[in-house]
């Protein structure tokens, strides 16, 4: 049968227990009886020699050593008593009870006269009590009694033999009792253990078997209670788990489903660059099998795509670029990285998973867009070509009417003068009209120029001090003649910029003019400043102001804030356009704050340092 | 204690049954008390002491008795110890209501009696002869409840003491019991070594009821050692033998003297029993002290009364008192003296008259004056003198017999 521990443990517990008892039970009862018989010794020594003493006067001095033999044997049958001998006052020994004879050593006790008790050891005899008494006080002589010292000492190992097999005894029974107890309380935390086991190993369904009303009784029903609960609450979650599976199960077939029948390709990577999904519309694209491309680097899908992924993976933005496609075609390829909501700040990602592509196939609008500028160009250079003929002819027309007919007409026909008058008009309106579609032509061939990337910068040091003053000069008559202050403020001391002067001065040349035009009182302020590593120039006015719908669209080709239909445009709606692709063409960006009512401002930047975008976008296109 | 009195009463019953039949009433007897050892290392002084008194009652009794009164011994044995005999004198007096004690064995059986005789004065309880020489039932307090016929062991070794002396052997050691008996007889040859100015050599102790089969060698080595001339005995027989085998046996070849107590058939016949086994010669260079004339001398009366008598009886102790191995000796020194202790009791009874009272026993036995009992010496009591007998015989044993020792030149250093 096992041993319990908690027996085990009572055990050395109660064992080491008896020993310390068994020890100083053993200790002191051996001292305490050594003691006590050592002292009984001395007292019923003293009492036999002064027994013997007092009775044995006479008969000394009656020279009758048998008499005193008699008597000293008498007392020799005494337990404990190992010799009496008595001593006359001339120091012999006159009877003694020693056999085979007296030794030595009693010899030279016998002569020392003196009362009292000390402790003799002889040879091959033993250890004794000398106790002497003193016959009518010494006079006749003395009587000496030894105790048996070694009958002490026997005496208390008996004594002490008994009690330690009482002890043992004792301590077997307490063993036993213990044992049982220990057994009784252990036995149901066995059992206990083993339940405790089973419910580890998930089997809900064992049985414990305690019925007691004690703690460990509670115990049990408590765990029996507890396992139930645990079923449960396993059961339940069991269930949870199932449906949980299922529905993922069904959104991922969707997601599945819908991912790989996109009319666009997705290719999603993970945080290295790595591809780990790529769908059929996106294989197609690269003509490249899924199996080729899943496990490899973007690498394998061109510089561009891997430059767009590496970019994404060290932002949150959206970016994207066009890239290459087989057979000759066009993708537009947006990129997003994937961000864990809750990451460490010590990792290196910042959270980012990795990155999801999504391609498009915009060869063909692409071909659109080129059809699109090579028919405006063509259009405009066609349209050009006659205009410029038809105003030359307008203004010679009107040359000779002046010159030639006018002086020749009676002006006092007031009939004649108003026609006068009218044609007069009307050539201004001819001239008018004339100029704004010129410059509505020069306008599209200019953004058709930019748009197609065959614009020539003509790039070098610039101050932006020097182009706003510039622009401000060219329109400064046009603010004294409406009458609005323009306000330059430009931070002093602002580093040269690698830029296209004249396209600059063309671009605030248009957002002080847009300014103007919408303004009818108050100011328009041109600002410029260090902002980082660029310029950032603003114009701001306290004209009509700009709705936030309209806000994107102004940037557009043909845009212009207002009613189109009811207001007279002022201006071509390609302005803003132009200003536009210039900024972005010099690596800036363009924006507009404003409040309806209030004004607006527009601000465009040029940065410091020259990326290359300038000449790649150029080459690009 | 019921039940040993029941057997006891039994016993006394059974002993009683012949009285009963040869006389009609209890008082026609005359109980006689006697607590000897009749087991033991010493229980042929016992057995032949009552054998030999026996013998005389018997004689008695067979004659009429005293006055129609038969006398009878009323034994127990005490083995030497002087608890039983304590226990056995109670006995004797509260329930045998015996007449007188008698015949008593040893010295420290008797001195411890002795208080019991003083406590019993008003009853007149005496001690009549006991078998030893010791002095304390001889001198005050004690000497007027005991009546002695044989001489001390004083007078025993007072006189072997001159002798050795007197054949130049001057250096006397003494082996002797460790009790009152073997103090008596040490007593007796210091004091007489003090008169001529000289000490005891050597002592060696033995415990009183030792065997002859133990070892004595570690008294001898004492003695011998100790460069004696000659060893006095003071002992019992088994522990004597035992000593002069040890001796003998050492090598060492000198007189060694036992007294009365002895029982000089007892040693001689242990010694000769080991000599018949080793062949080796135990019995020479012995003296025997002895209190009583020799039994071999025919020329006294009293020595052929005893033969006679003793061949005719030769009686026997109680069988339930006795031990079956015992073989009774035909004659010895013990049972003659028996058997003189009995002559002079008889003597006291009929002194005592037709109806004897023990307050009359003192007056009676001190007014006895030169009685002849058959030997060499009279006897006589007086209230200062309760002894009756002095002389002290010397014998040897030589060609079987004891003989008594005419010159002591024999041993002559």
């Amino acid at each position: 049968m096992r041993m319990s521990k908690l027996f085990r443990k009572t055990l050395l517990g109660i064992i080491f227990l008896f020993a310390i008892i068994f020890i100083t039970i053993s200790v002191f009862s051996g001292w305490h009886i050594y003691k006590n018989l050592v002292e009984e010794y001395k007292s019923k020594g003293t009492a036999i020699a002064s027994s013997i003493a007092s009775s044995s006067a006479e008969t000394i001095l009656n020279l009758d050593s048998a008499t005193v033999q008699a008597m000293i044997d008498q007392f020799l049958e005494i337990e404990g008593v190992s010799y009496v001998f008595v001593v006359d006052s001339t120091g012999e020994i006159v009877s003694h009870t020693f056999v085979p004879t007296i030794p030595e050593k009693i010899k030279e006790i016998a002569q020392v006269h003196k009362t009292g008790i000390k402790d003799v050891s002889i040879e091959n005899f033993g250890d004794f009590l000398d106790v002497v008494s003193p016959i009518t006080e010494g006079a006749i002589g003395y009587v000496h009694v030894g105790m048996n010292k070694n009958i002490i000492n026997k005496k208390m190992w008996n004594v002490l033999a008994k009690q330690l097999t009482l002890l043992f005894l004792i301590f077997i029974f307490s063993v036993l009792l213990a044992y049982f107890m220990v057994n009784r309380i252990s036995q149901p935390l066995n059992q206990l253990t083993e339940y405790a086991k089973k419910l580890l190993a998930h089997d809900f369904e064992a049985k414990v078997d305690i019925k007691s009303e004690d703690e460990i009784g509670l115990l049990a029903n408590t765990m029996k209670s507890m396992a139930n609960n645990i079923n449960e609450v396993f059961t339940r979650y069991e269930f949870a788990l199932k449906d949980a599976v299922v529905e993922l199960q069904d959104t991922l077939a969707y997601l599945t489903t819908i991912i790989d029948n996109m009319a666009d390709g997705l290719i999603v990577v993970d945080k290295d660059g790595i591809i780990n999904h790529v769908n059929l519309a996106a294989s197609e694209m690269f003509g490249k099998a899924e199996s080729e491309m899943i496990g490899k680097s973007i690498e394998i899908l061109g510089k561009e795509l891997d430059k767009l992924v590496k970019k994404s993976l060290q932002t949150e933005e959206v970016v994207s670029t066009e890239i290459n496609l087989v057979n000759e075609r066009v993708g537009k390829a947006v990129a997003k990285s994937i961000k864990k909501e809750y990451f460490s700040e010590e990792s290196e990602a910042r959270g980012i998973l990795g990155s999801v592509i999504l391609i498009r196939d915009i060869t063909q609008e692409k071909e659109i867009d080129r059809l699109k500028t090579e028919f405006i160009t063509v259009v405009s250079h066609e349209l050009r070509t006659p205009l410029t003929s038809i105003l030359g002819f307008i203004e010679l027309i009107n040359k000779k009417f002046t010159e030639n007919i006018l002086p020749r007409l009676d002006l006092s026909d007031t009939k004649l003068a108003k026609v006068v008058n009218k044609i007069n008009k009307d050539f201004k309106i001819i001239l008018s009209e004339g100029e704004r579609i010129t410059l509505l032509i020069n306008d599209v061939l200019d953004i058709s120029k930019l748009e197609s990337g065959t614009v020539t910068w003509n790039l070098q040091e610039i101050s932006i001090k020097e182009v706003i003053t510039d622009a401000y000069k060219a329109l400064s008559f046009l603010f004294e003649q409406k009458g609005i202050p323009c306000y330059l403020d430009i931070q002093p001391s602002l580093p040269m910029v690698n830029a296209d002067k004249e396209r600059l001065i063309q671009v605030v040349i248009n957002l002080l003019s847009n300014a103007l035009k919408f303004t009818e009182k108050g100011y328009v302020k041109c600002q410029a400043r260090l902002n980082e590593d660029e310029i950032l120039v603003s114009v701001e006015d306290t004209g009509i102001g700009i709705p936030e719908k309209e806000k994107e669209k102004i940037f557009e080709k043909f845009k212009q804030v207002g009613d189109l239909i009811k207001g007279k445009p002022k201006g071509t709606g390609l302005g803003l356009a132009i200003s536009k692709q210039i900024i972005e063409a010099h690596g800036g960006k363009i924006w507009v704050e404003s409040e309806l009512g209030k004004g607006s401002i527009f601000y465009f930047t040029i940065p410091l340092t020259r990326k290359e975008d300038l000449n790649e976008n150029t080459d690009s296109r | 204690m019921s039940g040993a009195i029941l057997k006891f009463f039994l016993v006394v019953c059974l002993f009683l049954i012949p009285s009963f039949v040869f006389a009609e009433k209890q008082n026609d007897t005359i109980v006689l008390g006697m607590s000897a050892a009749f087991t033991g290392p010493t229980r042929g002084l016992g057995i032949e002491l009552y054998r030999g008194a026996m013998a005389y009652f018997e004689h008695v009794n067979r004659n009429g008795g005293i006055y129609g009164r038969k006398i009878t011994i009323k034994a127990y044995d005490d083995g030497y110890n002087p608890i039983p005999a304590i226990k056995n004198t109670i006995k004797l007096i509260e329930e045998d209501k015996v007449f007188t004690l008698f015949n008593y064995v040893g010295t420290p059986t008797v001195a411890r009696i002795l208080p019991i005789l003083k406590s019993y004065s008003n009853r007149n309880i005496y001690l009549f002869f006991p078998f030893t020489g010791a002095l304390p039932h001889r001198k005050p307090p004690y000497d007027e409840y005991v009546f002695n016929l044989r001489a001390s062991y004083e007078q025993e070794t007072s006189g072997l003491v001159e002798n050795f002396i007197k054949i130049g052997r001057k250096k006397i050691g003494i082996f002797y019991q460790a009790d009152a008996y073997g103090r008596s007889g040490w007593d007796g040859v210091r004091k007489t070594l003090a008169k001529y100015g000289s000490k005891i050599v050597a002592e060696a102790t033995y415990k009183r009821g030792a065997k002859y089969s133990e070892s004595f060698k570690k008294q001898v080595e004492i003695l011998k050692n100790a460069g004696v001339d000659a060893v006095i005995s003071v002992g019992a027989y088994a522990a004597c033998a035992g000593f002069i085998r040890d001796a003998r046996d050492a090598g060492w070849d000198i007189p060694i003297a036992n007294v009365s107590f002895a029982g000089s058939e007892f040693l001689i016949n242990l010694l000769l029993e080991e000599e018949a086994k080793t062949g080796k010669k135990y019995t020479h260079n012995l003296i025997h002290s002895q209190v009583v004339p020799s039994y071999e001398d025919m020329s006294l009366e009293a020595v052929r009364e005893y033969r006679t008598l003793m061949d005719i009886y030769n009686p026997m102790p109680p069988s339930d008192l006795i031990e079956a191995d015992y073989k009774p000796l035909k004659y010895s020194f013990v049972s003659f003296e028996g058997f003189l202790n009995a002559k002079v009791i008889v003597e006291v009874l009929k002194r005592l008259g037709k109806k004897p009272e023990r307050k009359n026993i003192k007056k009676i036995v001190e007014s006895i004056k030169n009685l002849d009992i058959g030997i060499d010496e009279k006897i006589s009591f007086s209230p200062y003198n309760h002894q009756a007998l002095n002389k002290v015989y010397y014998t040897t044993y030589k060609n079987g017999k004891f003989v008594p020792i005419k010159d002591w030149n024999e041993w002559r250093k």
